[in-house]
């Protein structure tokens, strides 16, 4: 672990901030960023795709367009491009309110999403590639693995790169043609362009980098935790790990500029500027990191709010809500609603909250009767056609240690 | 109390798929989805090796570390499993696993993945043992009857071992001291030099 002595130093160096750059905007874990020579763009948990200012400092535009997850964006000069677990993929143009193109909802997730000149491409869990021509904004789609799409690159000559969990990396020329294919030794989790190589980051823990043509050039071990993220740029790589700890390496060397504790959690996204490394994980803060040491550049980012601990068996069953619901008054950012003062309140009446349709037709009060109803019999039963995942808290003690909490805790 | 463990013996499969199949009918396993697969490596190639993967249950799971909702336990025989009432199927945990175990549904309610499903170690889940909402969700238990996961049982060459860490480590180290060194795990040379003689 030669690259201990350069974290130290670099959590060090945070002692004195070169700007303050706190960028909290997302009320869930942040799945996905992308960032361009004027733009920041982040996609959550809670369902929002949030355009900032390259530097991350100031939101510029708010999407809340998917149902669930926002998985994957991708960068234009005039727009951006956001996927999610409802596996559409949707253009956004600067200043349209509504998006220039946006794909059929789909069974499976959108994984990862590529841009090329005449190109979107987007890759989804079942293996499939969708491939959007920009300019007419028509689209084909096409089995490519036999098992998630990791991650999509595009070639500065055009070609696209596709690594999956068939342990396959193929080459695909600009007709959707494979011109190459080569194995992989282990799970892929993601793939960058670095430099003139394409950096993949593994299960195993490793840094594998490829030449264009499918070689397997040097790679490193970085952890014995799963990679899950990758970045790169003409001078550097970057790799997150899902305990939260972030590599920034130089190219070509893959030699460590910095070993970065960013977060107790995993981290799912990293981006690369000019200047800077942003990372962005399950905590919900993104974090603008120094290229030249990855120290923090700003105050430290503010995670988001748990919910309040107070022992009981309720707190431990109410786990499983907080990362959707918050019990603070009027906080109606992460994926579900707030649940202060639901107690005696009509279905979707929330301000503040978009609610599905399907929800929005019933006619239900929330009381503790039928919220413990809604967990016994789950969601898809109780209030078809609304966005909650199918949960049921089965054990009747457990569903009213949970009434309880939130009656304590939620006003 | 035993800690269970798989382990497969890459010198001994034969790529059958039997695990595969046994595994599918035991605990009806809907379409798309394998809780158990046979990766081969170097396919049709000298020296093709073939390892059978599922769920390795491990002591220090990564899929338990990304859950948002925290839906997996571990239990007394260091088996790990998940409560499906729990998971909201957000597909983390299968960035997290190194061997590919979480398994989604390909249709789902409102376009959303649906629960996450992998291999229980033929020991259900949650609910009561032996129940029909047990099985209905996870399958069969067979640890609650007294028997090993039937993938293990069904391999004809034993090249799956399942049961106590202990006891199938035992028995991996009598084959490894007949064979002789450097036969103690595929991928030797890939770990100490292609020019190793073994």
């Amino acid at each position: 672990m030669a690259s201990w002595p350069v974290a130290v130093f670099a959590m060090m160096m945070a002692a004195t901030p070169l700007q303050a750059q706190h960028t909290s905007g997302h009320a869930g874990p942040v799945s996905a960023l992308a960032v361009g020579p004027d733009r920041l763009v982040s996609g959550g948990f809670d369902g929002r795709a949030i355009q900032w200012d390259a530097d991350g400092a100031t939101a510029r535009r708010i999407v809340r367009f998917h149902d669930g997850n926002v998985t994957a964006v991708a960068i234009l000069s005039d727009g951006f491009v956001s996927a999610g677990q409802d596996g559409r993929v949707a253009v956004w143009r600067d200043g349209a309110d509504t998006p220039v193109i946006q794909t059929a909802a789909a069974t499976s997730p959108v994984s990862v999403l590529a841009v090329g000149e005449a190109q979107i491409f987007a890759g989804f869990f079942d293996g499939w590639v969708l491939r959007l021509d920009r300019a007419s904004l028509t689209h084909t789609t096409a089995p490519a693995h036999t098992g998630r799409v990791s991650g999509l690159s595009v070639l500065p000559d055009g070609d696209l790169v596709s690594v999956g969990a068939d342990l396959r990396l193929i080459r695909w020329d600009p007709k959707g043609q494979p011109v190459l294919r080569a194995d992989l030794p282990d799970l892929p989790n993601a793939m960058a362009l670095a430099g003139d190589a394409l950096a993949v980051t593994f299960a195993d823990g490793a840094l594998r980098m490829f030449a264009p043509d499918g070689t397997e050039l040097p790679d490193r071990f970085l952890s014995d935790r799963p990679l899950v993220a990758v970045a790169g740029s003409a001078d550097h790589v970057a790799a997150a790990a899902i305990d939260g700890t972030v590599w920034l390496l130089d190219l070509p060397s893959l030699t460590t500029r910095a070993q970065i504790t960013a977060s107790d959690g995993p981290v799912w996204a990293l981006a690369l500027s000019d200047d800077a490394l942003f990372s962005a994980g399950a905590d919900g803060a993104i974090r603008r990191l120094s290229l030249d040491d990855g120290a923090p550049m700003g105050a430290p980012a503010t995670a988001l709010a748990a919910a309040p601990d107070d022992g009981s068996r309720g707190a431990e069953v109410y786990r499983a809500c907080a990362v959707c619901h918050a019990l603070t008054p009027d906080d109606h950012d992460r994926a579900g609603p707030s649940l202060h003062g639901i107690f005696g309140r009509p279905v979707a009446s929330a301000d503040g909250y978009a609610y599905s349709d399907a929800l929005r037709a019933m006619e239900i009060v929330w009381t503790p009767e039928t919220v413990g109803a809604l967990f016994s019999v789950g969601p898809d039963a109780y209030t078809p056609g609304s966005r909650m995942p199918d949960q049921r808290v089965t054990d009747p003690a457990d569903r009213a240690a949970l009434l309880d909490y939130i009656a304590r805790h939620g006003g | 109390m035993a800690r269970m463990k798989f382990l497969c013996d890459a010198d001994r499969c034969i790529e059958c798929n039997a695990c595969v199949t046994a595994c599918k009918n035991e605990h009806e396993v809907p379409w798309g989805i394998n809780r158990r697969r046979v990766v081969t490596l170097d396919d049709g190639l000298p020296g093709e090796r073939s390892v059978s993967m599922a769920c390795m249950h491990c002591t220090d799971a990564p899929c338990a570390s990304v859950c948002p909702v925290s839906c997996f336990y571990t239990t007394d025989d260091a088996v790990v499993l998940h409560n499906k009432d729990t998971c909201i199927g957000c597909g983390y945990c299968s960035y997290a696993c190194p061997f590919g175990a979480p398994q989604y549904p390909q249709t789902a309610n409102f376009g959303t993945r649906g629960k996450m499903d992998k291999c229980t170690y033929c020991s259900g889940g949650p609910e009561p043992d032996m129940t029909q909402a047990e099985y209905v969700k996870y399958g069969s238990n067979r640890l609650a009857e007294g028997k090993l996961p039937l993938c293990a049982e069904m391999c004809s060459t034993k090249a799956l071992l399942a049961g106590d860490g202990d006891i199938i480590a035992e028995i991996y180290r009598e084959r490894v001291v007949t064979r002789g060194y450097g036969s103690g795990a595929w991928g030797w040379r890939t770990a100490y030099g292609e020019t190793l003689t073994v």
